[in-house]
């Protein structure tokens, strides 16, 4: 690891927290919006 | 150079305990630099060493100790729960009302809600780690001879019985006294003793100490503002996917 790589953000950590960002959102529309409740 | 740190590392595998291989490292590490410094001072004046001595001290007191982002990540974190809280406090207010609202537009609403309380998560989160950050514990600490150096910190120099709680009977008192007095009597006999070389060795002790110190200190702010842009993006964009899929899609 280089020094300059210390600091660096990695693309998977942020693909992960995309990933559950929008699972919190599809679970909560989810939830909220369920046919037949509207 | 070299070989006295793989000695150093070999036999540092053949002991068992924590704290006997922190106590080798110290003994071992002070005994070399105890020789290096000598071996400095030898054909040199006393000037010449006074001198070092001086420029070891400002460069030591010209190291930047702290690095300007954490205190803004705190100050954002704050708000957004302080502004959460209030957000929270109108939704309630409000309640009644959302039926009035069309389901497109509170889908809208549900989603900003939904974000903002990612925010929130967020920042909570940020501000845990700010805590955990500042009770850790510096690998300098344990040493007693490489560590800290008695001008510069008091745990070279208070005695550890001292206590420190704030209900104390006259017996901790009297206690508490008698260290001080202990300690200070061994303060002035090291203070008195004005040997430039020794004084040389504490401020490099001390000037690697808080370079280290720096390393941590930057490291964990770089931390701090990582998890803060991995869950403000990480949220953001998620958002972004989710309303181009409400507007161009069938949700």
């Amino acid at each position: 690891m280089s020094n300059w790589d210390q600091g660096k953000i990695s693309k998977i950590k942020l693909l992960l927290g995309i990933a559950i960002s929008l699972a919190i959102f599809v679970l909560f529309l989810y939830k909220l919006f369920k046919p037949g409740l509207g | 150079m070299d070989e006295f740190i793989e000695n150093l590392k070999t036999e540092l595998e053949n002991i068992d305990s924590y704290e006997e291989k922190v106590e080798w490292i110290d003994t071992q590490c002070d005994a070399r630099i105890d020789k290096m410094v000598d071996d400095f001072a030898t054909n040199k004046t006393p000037e010449q060493l006074e001198a070092y001595k001086a420029r070891i001290s400002d460069y030591r007191k010209s190291l930047p100790l702290s690095t300007g982002i954490t205190q803004p990540i705190i100050g954002i974190c704050r708000q957004i729960l302080g502004f959460g809280a209030a957000g929270v406090a109108l939704t309630i207010g409000f309640w009644k009302n959302i039926s009035e609202i069309e389901l497109l537009y509170r889908m809208y609403i549900t989603i900003a809600g939904i974000y903002y309380l990612q925010l929130m998560i967020i920042a909570m989160f940020v501000l845990i780690l700010y805590v955990l950050q500042a009770r850790f514990r510096y690998p300098f600490l344990q040493f007693v001879k490489i560590g800290n150096s008695w001008p510069f910190f008091y745990y070279a120099s208070i005695s550890k019985k001292t206590k420190y709680s704030v209900f104390q009977r006259k017996k901790d008192y009297l206690s508490a006294n008698e260290n001080y007095g202990i300690d200070l009597l061994r303060f002035v006999n090291k203070a008195t003793r004005d040997d430039t070389k020794e004084l040389i060795k504490l401020e490099l002790k001390q000037f690697f100490l808080l370079v280290s110190l720096q390393g941590y200190l930057n490291q964990h702010s770089l931390r701090l503002a990582n998890s803060f842009i991995y869950g403000f993006a990480s949220a953001t964009i998620a958002l972004l996917i989710v309303v181009l899929t409400i507007i161009y899609g069938s949700l």
